[in-house]
């Protein structure tokens, strides 16, 4: 074991979040980042103040059907190339690795007059998604001899990755005692974004037992690229730039959070959210890769001189089909595009069942029962470019001490079937720091996990009562 | 049970010791990947006409034709290009054999390589079919990539019956890089 490299991952990995942290802080009403995943949340305080730049920072990585260990694991029995192979064999192009990293910079709410919730602030968020070109690595790794008839697809290489900087305004209101509303406007500052997910398009080797030549090369309706935007082209990137970009991008958006909560009775309660309905548009420092076109290829034909027709022309072959290629095929490059771009919106649901001794509750309405241990199932679905990534979890919510909130989850998602995480929140006076990791049964081997996640947060948090 | 904040950082400090089995990114150096594509080459037809005139009398036994291949010299090929496997197919109802020369010429004419194949006469005017396979590896490849055009070269034998019939030439290449 070696517990160094297990630590260098968790930290190397502190540069990603994935999403299946959002269990652990959904429906945590003890913290107002529970507003972020549900603002129809029910608050628990009346004022809060995040510590900037440490109100909220996540990160994570999940990687669907491989892991770090898979491939860089210490073995003489095998060695690196044939592991990245048979992996390679093994995936498909429903597998991915998603990335995502969030930073809150500001972040308050308090309670105005009328009793409701007003909650803003100013966050970033990375988020990343690759799936496996499953037809691009078997045309490298077996070549098209072996897959003779079958048309490799452009449409397998789908990636995307965006980073924006996100200012909030929302409002959470109780409409009565069962019923919680809340809403939440969001303007999108579009930092940085790469995208290729509409590629179209097939290369096929036919054989040709009764054509001119062995085979027929085939690039059918090839349509696809890479879009980018915040920094213009590769050659142009720039991180200053990207970090500029993080107020006046001249990329803009806007979308809405909400949600709500109903308690079915004393006990039992569902929930449920709508996270990030909107798009960016992007046209500020844009730049596209792309290529277009049809074009088929059976060999150069040799015309050889006929004695009869006494034609010595020397042709050029090679420039003839250069130029026929360029005639029906275009790869080029391009400035000043423009695209929108919808964000990966999140669905989220919970159903609770609260047990246990009744408590002295320390809250907004002392009158309320409250009891000791919540447990329930939370659903979450993010819409993804090739589908929905979805996740069930299970917990057990229960405050240890009177400063001490903790909850244990136990999920199922894309990346394992054994995903538990944990939560623990403490609260020192007006002071509360949490922090929340999933998958912690893979902590003894880190780098086979699948996924991982982790964050902290730190504020102030306060009641009038 | 009463916990303190102390054991809350114990806590926390136990979630990041989380350990892992000996991994070694060091290994990332090693990762190559070999990749083989089969692509078609050159292909043609000769009839009499190439060797005879209308009357049919003889005015040449042998035809040459080339193609400049600018990819060959490419730095790519030239730093990866590891073995090239050609294939050809040669379908010939002419009744003398022919003879094939493929030669890889640099820029100033010379030839760096060459491949020499002969078809088989046919004696009914059936079709004859003769296929080649030939590998290029190590010295090969680096004449290959140093060459820019490719010329075939066809003889006939004219010996015997009347030069009639046709030959078809099909060739590819399965070119394996390493990457």
């Amino acid at each position: 074991m070696n517990c160094k490299v297990g630590l260098l991952f968790l930290m190397l990995i502190s540069a990603f979040k994935t999403v299946a942290q959002i269990p652990q802080l959904y429906d945590a009403d003890y913290l107002p980042q529970s507003l972020m995943l549900n603002p129809g949340n029910e608050v628990d305080f009346d004022k809060h103040l995040g510590i900037p730049l440490l109100s909220g920072i996540g990160v994570g990585v999940g990687l669907r059907n491989v892991s770090v260990y898979d491939i860089f694991q210490v073995n003489e029995n095998t060695e690196i190339n044939t592991r990245i192979r048979a992996k390679a064999d093994q995936l498909t192009n429903k597998d991915y690795g998603v990335l995502h990293q969030n930073l809150e910079i500001l972040s308050a709410g308090f309670r105005n007059k009328k009793g409701n919730y007003i909650s803003f602030g100013w966050y970033e968020a990375l988020d990343a998604v690759a799936y496996f070109p499953k037809d691009m690595a078997t045309l490298a790794y077996e070549g098209n001899q072996q897959n003779l008839g079958y048309s490799f697809k452009a449409s397998d290489i789908k990636a995307r990755a965006e980073m924006v900087s996100v200012f909030h305004i929302g409002m959470n209101k109780k409409i009565n005692e069962r019923l919680t509303l809340g809403g939440r406007f969001k303007i999108y500052s579009g930092m940085l974004s790469a995208e290729s997910t509409t590629n179209t398009g097939t290369f096929t080797t036919y054989l040709t037992p009764d054509g001119n030549n062995f085979y027929e090369h085939r690039l059918a309706n090839i349509d696809g690229g890479l879009k980018i935007a915040g920094t213009g082209s590769f050659e142009e990137f720039s991180q200053s730039q990207i970090l500029q970009n993080s107020v006046f991008s001249g990329n803009y958006g806007a979308g809405i959070d909400l949600g709500f909560s109903y308690k079915l009775n004393e006990r039992w309660g569902v929930s449920g959210s709508l996270l990030d309905l909107g798009f960016i548009h992007y046209s500020s420092n844009t730049y596209e890769y792309y290529g277009e076109g049809d074009f088929t290829f059976d060999g150069i034909e040799f015309i050889f001189p006929s004695v009869v027709d006494n034609n010595m022309v020397i042709r050029p072959y090679w420039t003839d089909l250069e130029d026929e290629f360029r005639e029906n095929m275009t790869f080029d490059e391009r400035a000043d595009i423009q695209y929108t771009v919808l964000r990966p919106v999140t669905l989220l649901g919970g159903l609770s069942y609260a047990f246990g001794e009744r408590l002295d509750c320390n809250c907004l309405k002392p009158e309320e029962d409250r009891f000791r241990f919540k447990t329930g199932l939370q659903a979450m679905a993010i819409k993804r470019p090739r589908g929905v990534q979805a996740g069930l979890t299970a917990f057990l919510d229960a405050p240890l001490t009177s400063f001490l909130n903790t909850k244990l989850t136990y999920g199922i998602d894309a990346f394992t079937y054994t995903n538990v995480g944990f939560l623990i929140s403490a609260k020192i006076r007006s002071f509360n720091v949490y922090l929340a990791a999933d998958n912690l049964l893979s902590y003894s081997n880190i780098a086979d996990s699948n996924t991982a996640s982790f964050q902290i947060g730190l504020q102030l948090i306060s009641n009038k009562n | 049970m009463k916990l303190r904040f102390t054991h809350f950082l114990f806590l926390l400090t136990g979630l990041f010791l989380g350990c892992s089995e000996q991994v070694d990114f060091d290994q990332a150096n090693e990762v190559s990947l070999t990749s083989t594509q089969d692509i078609d080459l050159v292909y043609f037809t000769l009839n009499q006409d190439t060797f005879v005139d209308g009357t049919g009398q003889l005015q040449q036994t042998g035809v040459v034709e080339a193609v400049k291949l600018d990819f060959l010299d490419d730095p790519f090929f030239q730093n990866h290009l590891i073995k090239i496997v050609f294939a050809f197919k040669m379908t010939n109802t002419f009744p003398q054999d022919l003879t094939a020369v493929i030669k890889f010429n640099d820029s100033a004419g010379v030839t760096r390589e060459s491949i020499a194949l002969e078809a088989a006469g046919s004696p009914d005017g059936t079709e004859v079919i003769s296929e080649y396979e030939v590998v290029k590896e190590g010295a090969a490849i680096d004449n290959i990539t140093n060459a820019d055009n490719v010329l075939v070269e066809y003889y006939l034998n004219t010996e015997g019956s009347p030069i009639v019939g046709s030959l078809t030439f099909e060739s590819k290449a399965a070119y394996t890089v390493e990457l």
